[in-house]
């Protein structure tokens, strides 16, 4: 009894060592639950309690995003627990690990059975084979991110589930012992690797990494950069928004965006049972989504990060310097924008057999400039209130961020049910205050900067 | 009695279709205290590597306590402590979590050995791997290698980052360990008194073979730099076995012999009418020697 209590309580502490890091509960469970909180608060229909699988895309945004960052930071961590040499020499850490997997997987494929039975109410699949099918899917999804092929692994996480969307009705026709022949087979596999597989490197954990180092893990495009013309057009460039200048940022979310948001609609229609070729606003959402997460945390940060080099190679005043960023910033946001949008119109033509029509485009125009905007003054307001501090710019970033998640997310929920030409005026007003809002903002920046101290971001 | 703890037969280690390690025999039991010498980029990290299974040789065996490394069980495993060059620790997680789960996972902890060095090194329990400075991490990374007791010690370059004061503590501790008939320690460095401090036996890493191997004692006593002062010049070079180096001159020359005996100082002294002086040499100076330096 002591024994399986001792090798409980190492599993727990391996459990809390892989997946509870502060970092992920502040940045994402915080500002996540706001989100699907908030949607809930101005859902019409009747009140439900939050993690009942309703019809609001946001909460189901929520649990899509927390599967998505067990699937892809669990393996990761786990991985680099293994890959050190020095956590690699406990006895049986691959054994616990093993069953951590078996846990988590459980856990995944218990939330996703509740999401289709619960949620969609499907009657037209036998529980017994939509639990196997489940933990096919869910398993092989798992079982890549660990195995790691290579640069490509990002395409096949996001590619498999669209992939599921047409093997799920394949599935329901195969005799029950095929499917459970097939998922034996492939846990065989896993652990056969599992168990032999010997790192030739170390693979630093995901949680707490630089960015720098995090941007160096997808290999695929950091090892092939040149090839996507990742040179920077000028020093400038280079040396605000990294060695590879801002528009490798847009060949990257060009080439990485298309799966995602097209991956996004597919997990909409298999929770929501959501016509695919409903889904227009969704995706604009997703796409507002992937405008403020990479560019509202990840750009801001490098941008944050090099403002004081920059100033090394700055030959005018620090307030030439603050004009410069913005006009450089602006860029970058212009050929963001058109990426993405780029990205949706293709999406709507190709598969929602639908133009994007211009009241999406100007509700994306809106969303992103807010977010853009309100992300560079914030970057610079911060920089200089602050001194430069990482943790400080975080905790600001992430709440400003947070508030404009929701504001964009309650619009877009608004306009889907309403006819924007009603509320007009409402919406003119609203655009009026945060133009006014950016502007006061940009105001006291250029306050700030007119003195600020150039220091050494403080990590 | 002398248990065998390491055996190592033909080992070859090949990387990118280059040659690390050459064939390397040679044996460690219960007692040993091996020092691994070798200039940067000889290969003693990838050797470590290979003797605790991390990775596969490409030709040879390597087994520790009868079992072959790259497939040793839980129980070995617990005999073993590592301390790697860089500090491979969850950065996330803070000294006393980390402390925590490696317990966990280790029987033989010696929880007042943990709590000396805690305090004689201050490392902060509370902060986490990333907020460590290098040498703290280095510190945390030896505490957690040794608290378990660990029959086998196999350490890389462990005290280059630790400040005078840690290295002598630690080498302290070493000393003790060391002195434990049923344990052993393999260990690479570049500081070459603590070599002479504490190991009994060395390996010299030279172009991926041991171009030594064998006691401390009998290094020093074996090789030898003489100056020759001759009445006439002397040749391009000469033929004696055993020759690490040489730098002749005119007249005058200065070679390093590794198996130097006296014999083959008669034998100069007669055969060139020259004048032989001996010079035993420190073990830094015979590092040097034996790696061109």
């Amino acid at each position: 009894m002591a024994n399986h209590l001792s090798q409980l309580g190492v599993l727990a502490r391996l459990f809390f060592v892989s997946l509870l890091a502060v970092r992920i509960c502040l940045f994402v469970v915080a500002p996540s639950t706001v989100i699907a909180l908030s949607g809930k608060v101005f859902d019409y229909g009747t009140w439900e309690p939050f993690f009942v699988w309703g019809s609001s895309a946001i909460a189901g945004g929520t649990i899509v995003v927390y599967i998505m960052i067990v699937i892809i930071m669990f393996p990761a961590q786990l991985i680099s627990v293994v890959s050190s040499r020095q956590y690699g020499l406990l006895p049986y850490i691959r054994h616990y690990l093993t069953a951590l997997i078996v846990c988590v997987l459980l856990f995944l494929q218990v939330v996703a059975y509740c999401i289709l039975v619960f949620g969609l109410k499907s009657d037209h699949v036998t529980h017994y084979s939509l639990i196997v099918a489940i933990m096919l899917i869910l398993g092989l999804i798992v079982m890549l991110s660990f195995t790691r092929l290579g640069p490509f692994q990002f395409f096949y996480f996001f590619t498999l589930p669209v992939l599921s969307f047409y093997l799920g009705p394949q599935l329901n026709l195969m005799a029950d012992p095929t499917l459970v022949a097939i998922l034996g087979g492939l846990w065989v596999a896993f652990l056969t690797w599992w168990f032999n597989w010997h790192p030739k490197k170390y693979h630093k954990s995901l949680i707490g990494i630089s960015t720098a180092d995090l941007n160096k893990q997808d290999s695929f495009f950091w090892g092939r950069a040149k090839f996507f013309g990742a040179v920077p057009h000028s020093l400038e460039s280079g040396v605000l928004f990294g060695k590879f200048g801002s528009s490798f940022y847009q060949t990257r979310m060009l080439i990485i965006g298309l799966p995602l948001a097209a991956f996004i609609p597919v997990l909409i229609h298999i929770f929501f049972s959501y016509n695919v070729k409903n889904t227009l606003m969704p995706v604009i959402k997703i796409a507002i989504a992937i405008q403020i997460i990479p560019v509202g945390f990840n750009y801001s940060l490098i941008l944050f990060k090099n403002i004081n080099k920059f100033w090394l190679y700055f030959s005018l005043e620090r307030i030439q310097l603050f004009n410069t960023i913005e006009r450089n910033v602006a860029v970058f946001y212009l050929k963001n924008l058109t990426a993405i949008t780029l990205i949706i119109s293709t999406l709507s033509f190709f598969i929602l057999d639908d133009f994007l029509r211009l009241k999406d485009i100007a509700l994306l125009v809106l969303a992103s400039l807010l977010v853009t905007a309100t992300t560079l003054y914030t970057v610079l307001i911060a920089y200089v209130k602050w001194r430069g501090s990482v943790k400080a710019f975080h905790w600001v970033n992430a709440i400003t961020m947070t508030f404009l998640f929701c504001l964009c997310f309650l619009g877009l929920e608004f306009f889907a049910h309403n006819e924007l030409t009603n509320y007009l005026g409402y919406l003119l007003t609203i655009i009026m205050t945060c133009s006014i809002f950016i502007v006061l903002m940009r105001q006291y920046a250029k306050r700030l900067w007119q003195r600020v101290d150039l220091v050494r971001v403080a990590v | 009695m002398r248990q065998s703890i390491l055996e190592i037969k033909q080992l070859e280690r090949h990387i990118d279709k280059l040659k690390i390690i050459r064939g390397i025999s040679a044996q460690v039991g219960s007692g040993d205290v091996i020092a691994l010498l070798g200039k940067n980029g000889a290969g003693k990290t990838t050797l470590i590597e290979t003797l605790l299974g991390f990775s596969y040789p490409t030709h040879g065996d390597v087994k520790l306590w009868g079992t072959p490394a790259t497939k040793i069980d839980g129980d070995i495993k617990s005999k073993i402590g590592f301390v790697p060059q860089q500090s491979e620790l969850i950065s996330h997680i803070s000294v006393a979590d980390q402390i925590h789960l490696f317990r966990r996972f280790r029987h033989n902890w010696n929880q007042p050995l943990v709590e000396k060095f805690i305090d004689e090194w201050e490392i902060p329990v509370k902060k986490t791997v990333a907020k460590l400075s290098v040498g703290q991490q280095q510190k945390l990374s030896i505490l957690l290698a040794i608290a378990h007791e660990p029959q086998l010690l196999m350490l890389d370059e462990p005290v280059a980052s630790l400040d005078p004061i840690a290295r002598r503590q630690f080498l302290q501790q070493l000393i003790e360990i060391a002195s434990d008939a049923e344990r052993a320690i393999v260990f690479s460095t570049h500081i070459i008194s603590d070599v002479e401090r504490i190991a009994n036996e060395v390996w010299m890493l030279r172009d991926g073979i041991l171009a030594y191997q064998g006691g401390l004692d009998e290094l020093k006593e074996s090789v030898a730099r003489i100056t020759i002062h001759a009445s006439q010049p002397l040749p391009a070079g000469f033929n004696f076995p055993n020759i690490i180096r040489q730098r002749i001159q005119g007249n005058q020359a200065v070679v390093a012999f590794s198996q130097w005996t006296n014999e083959i100082g008669y034998q100069i002294e007669n055969v060139y009418r020259a004048k032989v002086q001996v010079e035993y040499l420190s073990l830094e100076d015979i590092f040097l020697e034996m790696n061109n330096g």
